[in-house]
């Protein structure tokens, strides 16, 4: 990716500065959500204590990266953080609102159209007696201007559809979840994020994987709660395992960086990041504390020489971190 | 404090956390007695290590450290200097003259500049006056070098 289309990117908004008698402006206020959220500690929730501003980074900087296109090579974001506590879960977390304010549920004619080659679809269809089915299937490139072609494989047939025919089917990127539970994150979820829809957490979607203590990982989610308006939840609920028991994150010691699949990868600490070759993600949060970035400095200052774009200097700027966003030469 | 809080609290001061330096010139006597006390330790580094050595060890770092972490001048009844010393003297008789030339150089050190308020607490006093919020002073009191400080 050049630095002309990074140029093009929705760069991030500079945040007003702070009047005295007026509340400071958070980095959860870019992201245009229905509801401002508060991360907090649970007892702090009971407190009525606001979002720190270091959480509000974190969690915009989780879903800034996880919305960045990344057509070739990795993208990296190194922070240097005071201390490495609940900074993976936060980052997972924006990746995570960002993931659910993606389109589900049934997609438009114009999504439809906008869809890669290739791209796995669910079709339901009404037969003549009216009962839907679903059929799984493929996008195709049609030679055809203003028609979509999708293949679907059991039984084998090609559809072409066209905007006059679209509201015949039900086109989705996942398989339709007729489940009508409500959970405590979907509650929030809808709070937050506009045109949220429930089935987001019905379906096994991984939104990015974490390299880390897991041990750390079980103690840290259970404390950290989310609330909007009146609902709350805490971080537990919402990484909980969709219905098909398919990881919100995926979780994984150093040992085992390698058999990370996702595409969007934090690497939280020193061993993690030592393993950071044997990741293959588009997109890589490295999060380190200050000595450690302090012993570790060589290496990112190596890995910034190799990068092939131009440095988004400025682009996520706060007074607590420092933050280098760079994309490296890749496959 | 939860563990959220203690992180928001290391965000805090990271934020917050400004550095000043100041050099402290360590006065006459503070100068002359760690000099004495490192000499002293070289004397014994290779005797025995026996309870009596031990002790003299003991009360040389305690020495040390009660001049070099002093906020108070040397002559405060409240650090017992005289007394220290006094021990020490006792101890070192049964190491041999050096030793004993030694620790009769602690002693003729606690008689200049006594009065001299630490330039430590000076340091403190001026923080004190200006600080807004919490303050703390990172110093060695072994009058060591520590990497991480200079860095800072």
């Amino acid at each position: 990716m050049t630095a002309m289309e990074y140029g093009s990117l929705q760069r991030p908004l500079v945040l007003r500065k702070a009047t005295s008698g007026t509340s400071k402006p958070s980095h959860l206020d870019l992201l245009g959500f229905r509801t401002i959220p508060t991360v907090q500690s649970i007892e702090g929730l009971q407190r009525g204590s606001r979002t720190p501003d270091w959480a509000a980074y974190l969690t915009y900087v989780g879903w800034w990266i996880a919305g960045l296109p990344v057509a070739s090579g990795t993208a990296y974001c190194v922070l240097k953080v005071p201390t490495r506590s609940y900074t993976a879960a936060l980052v997972a977390f924006g990746a995570l609102l960002r993931s659910a304010s993606e389109p589900f549920g049934v997609l438009t004619w114009a999504q439809v159209q906008s869809l890669e080659e290739g791209t796995r679809v669910f079709l339901r269809i009404a037969d003549k007696l009216g009962k839907k089915h679903t059929r799984s299937g493929c996008v195709q490139r049609s030679s055809y201007l203003g028609m979509v072609q999708i293949d679907v494989v059991d039984p084998k047939y090609t559809h072409w559809i066209t905007k006059p025919m679209f509201h015949k089917f039900e086109v989705r990127l996942t398989e339709h979840e007729t489940s009508r539970r409500i959970s405590k994150a979907g509650s929030v979820l809808s709070r937050i994020i506009p045109d949220f829809t429930t089935e987001w957490i019905h379906t096994p979607t991984t939104c990015c994987a974490v390299v880390t203590s897991q041990a750390q990982w079980r103690h840290e989610l259970p404390t950290i709660a989310i609330a909007a308006g009146r609902d709350s939840a805490t971080f537990a609920d919402f990484m909980a395992p969709s219905v098909d028991d398919v990881s919100r994150v995926d979780v994984r010691p150093a040992a085992r960086a390698g058999s990370v699949t996702c595409k969007f990868v934090i690497l939280d600490g020193p061993q993690p990041f030592l393993s950071r070759d044997a990741v293959h993600a588009r997109r890589v949060v490295i999060l380190l504390d200050a000595l450690e970035y302090q012993k570790h400095s060589g290496d990112v200052a190596l890995m910034l020489a190799s990068r092939d774009d131009a440095l988004l200097a400025g682009s996520l700027q706060d007074p607590i971190f420092e933050t280098a966003v760079f994309v490296s030469a890749g496959p | 404090m939860t563990a959220f809080d203690v992180a928001d609290r290391c965000f805090s001061n990271a934020s917050n956390f400004t550095v000043r330096r100041d050099v402290l010139s360590a006065s006459g006597a503070v100068r002359e007695i760690s000099r004495s006390v490192g000499r002293m330790f070289a004397a014994i580094s290779d005797q025995e290590d026996e309870p009596a050595v031990r002790s003299l060890r003991r009360r040389l770092a305690t020495l040390r450290m009660t001049v070099n972490g002093a906020l108070l001048p040397l002559s405060t009844p409240v650090l017992q200097l005289r007394a220290q010393i006094a021990a020490i003297v006792v101890a070192s008789d049964a190491f041999g003259s050096d030793l004993v030339a030694l620790s009769s150089r602690l002693t003729s050190a606690c008689d200049i500049d006594q009065d001299e308020v630490p330039p430590k607490a000076s340091v403190l006093r001026d923080l004190l006056a200006d600080a807004r919020g919490r303050v703390g002073i990172v110093s060695s009191p072994l009058k060591m070098r520590m990497p991480q400080i200079a860095q800072r």
